[in-house]
């Protein structure tokens, strides 16, 4: 995927799916990329994030430990056998780890799977992102799609964003999880209003050219068609999906199909299995 | 359908009927025909989504009790919810399975010891009667931490050879003696919390019986069933060579050897 290619409208979320195995049983996943991290450097755990609890709305958890480059590259690999496109996340404790992990994957035997790389900037200030866009802009391939994920909550969104875009990303992840202290996280469905402002501060940032708009993902609290037309009404391009697809795996592909034209123009049938196509259920 | 939107084992269900059983109802679930239901096996489960617009962040997951196919009256699918979760007749839902690799029956009727704690419990009735169908002896060893978790213990009694309840930490205690008493026995079977089945697996592998073991506890508090979030992970890396298993999606039921000592 280059950068100013047409953005796909559904993104999974790498950090709630950390195993794209399960999913593969629904349906094909030939209409997104398949998340592969957070990558991390060193020796990272297993991938899954430990969950300390559920409440109304969502789940509090802590950060995911991430993928280190060897389990990473067998994701890649995994992927590369069967022809799936890759969205590949790294995140760094030095502004130069993230596009060294980045370079090795888009450089090894695997790299042609990789469609974008989504750099993981929560927190950080506007020069941290630049410097680490930079960085990961060097080492990887010149034209490949570049995200940043940003937090909408961190004080300077707009900044960010602009600082991140100069460095050269093609488009900005707005992450709705709410901090709960270091390494901690509330995701779920009530984190969409909180995702749902982001998104609205960078549209209006980009009317006022604040900002040299790229597309926004919007990440956090999409978890059906409406929830993910609400925030693409604000002004996103797309959608990630996270830990909605814990609740059901299947919102996947009821939303690829909810915001696919073809599917809207009545060319294509939505899917019969999903909620928002099955009136008789009754729970 | 478009051309590739969701497939795999994703239907609706009507509950056609529910009874109490102790802690727990009895529903069964008029479900459309497909042919995983026939080869279904206790062990498996389903997975009811989860409504995150109404705030539910994550599904249910249900033990499959029994599974009917017949070409005249229909599959008919048996699940044991806690008592009073509503699940009124006529009611619909979204089900999504049967998921995971169950229990399978030797080839020969070699006395069996199945073992369970709690609400694990739920698809050994199930087990005991295929086990028996297929002409195996069967020892029965429960345990529960409320004395009407115990799932259908009348039903076993018809089914086993002998039933025995006892303590949650005595299970493997247990599980010894009998396998001394039925020296003939040539199969395991267990079911229940991670230190539990660990506990199994060790006494059955002391005793140089195979033993097989559901890795799943459906009474944590965090499961998608669906092999997404990695709650279910089990560190296997001391026993199998540096992995961790994902019971949802590579069992649940699985060799005993590989949790012996899984540390979770
Ligand atoms: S329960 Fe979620 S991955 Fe197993």
């Amino acid at each position: 995927m280059r950068r100013g290619d047409r953005l796909p409208g559904v993104w999974i979320a790498p950090g709630a799916v950390d195993d794209p195995r399960g999913l593969l049983r629904f349906g094909p996943l030939g209409r997104v990329a398949v998340p592969v991290g957070p990558v991390v450097g060193g020796r990272g755990g297993r991938g899954a994030a430990a969950v300390h609890g559920t409440g109304p709305g969502g789940v509090e958890h802590d950060e995911a430990p991430g993928l280190d480059l060897v389990e990473a590259v067998d994701r890649l690999r995994w992927c590369a056998t069967r022809d799936l496109r890759a969205l590949v996340a790294v995140r760094g404790t030095t502004p130069g780890e993230p596009a060294t992990l980045a370079g090795r994957l888009c450089r090894g035997l695997e790299g042609d799977s990789v469609a974008a790389v989504e750099v993981d900037l929560r927190g950080a200030d506007d020069q941290h992102c630049l410097r680490v866009l930079a960085r990961v802009r060097e080492e990887t391939p010149r034209d490949l799609l570049l995200l940043a994920r940003l937090s909408a909550l961190q004080p300077d969104l707009v900044g960010c964003a602009r600082a991140a875009v100069a460095g050269g990303a093609g488009a900005v992840v707005v992450c709705g999880a709410v901090p709960l202290g270091p390494g901690r996280w509330w995701s779920g469905p009530s984190t969409a209003a909180v995702c749902r402002s982001g998104v609205r501060a960078l549209a209006q940032a980009a009317v006022e050219q604040r900002w040299p708009a790229v597309p926004v993902v919007a990440a956090g609290g999409v978890h059906d068609v409406p929830s993910a037309r609400a925030v693409l009404r604000e002004g996103a391009q797309a959608v990630q999906l996270g830990s909605a697809l814990w609740a059901d795996p299947t919102v996947l592909w009821a939303v690829l199909d909810g915001l696919d034209p073809a599917a809207v123009a009545g060319t294509r049938t939505p899917g019969p299995t999903h909620p928002d196509t099955h009136p008789e259920e009754s729970r | 359908m478009t051309g590739d939107g969701p497939a795999g084992p994703v239907r609706t269900g009507v509950v056609t009927l529910a009874r109490p059983a102790g802690a727990f109802d009895v529903l069964s679930l008029a479900v459309p025909a497909g042919p995983d239901w026939a080869t279904a096996r206790p062990g498996q489960f389903l997975v009811v989504p989860g409504n995150p617009g109404r705030g539910d962040a994550l599904p249910g997951l249900h033990w499959l009790a029994d599974v009917s196919v017949d070409p005249v009256h229909g599959t008919a699918v048996e699940v044991a919810v806690r008592a009073g979760g509503g699940w009124d007749v006529g009611h619909r839902l979204r089900l999504i399975g049967p998921l995971g690799r169950g229990f399978g029956v030797p080839t020969d009727p070699v006395p069996a010891l199945v073992v369970g704690h709690g609400g694990s419990t739920v698809p050994l009735r199930w087990l005991v009667a295929r086990l028996r169908a297929r002409g195996c002896p069967v020892h029965v060893v429960l345990s529960a931490d409320d004395p009407d978790e115990h799932f259908e213990v009348a039903s076993l009694r018809r089914l086993a050879a002998s039933v025995r309840l006892t303590a949650e930490p005595d299970l493997g205690r247990v599980a010894t003696q009998v396998l001394e008493q039925e020296p003939r026995t040539g199969v395991v079977y267990a079911a229940g919390p991670r230190a539990t089945v660990a506990q199994v697996a060790r006494a059955a592998v002391a005793a140089g019986r195979p033993v097989r073991v559901s890795a799943l506890d459906l009474a944590e508090p965090v499961l998608c069933g669906t092999g997404l979030c990695g709650q279910c992970d089990l560190d296997v890396s001391n026993s199998a060579g540096g992995r961790s298993l994902r019971p949802c999606l590579e069992g649940p039921v699985v060799p005993g050897e590989q949790v012996l000592d899984a540390p979770r």
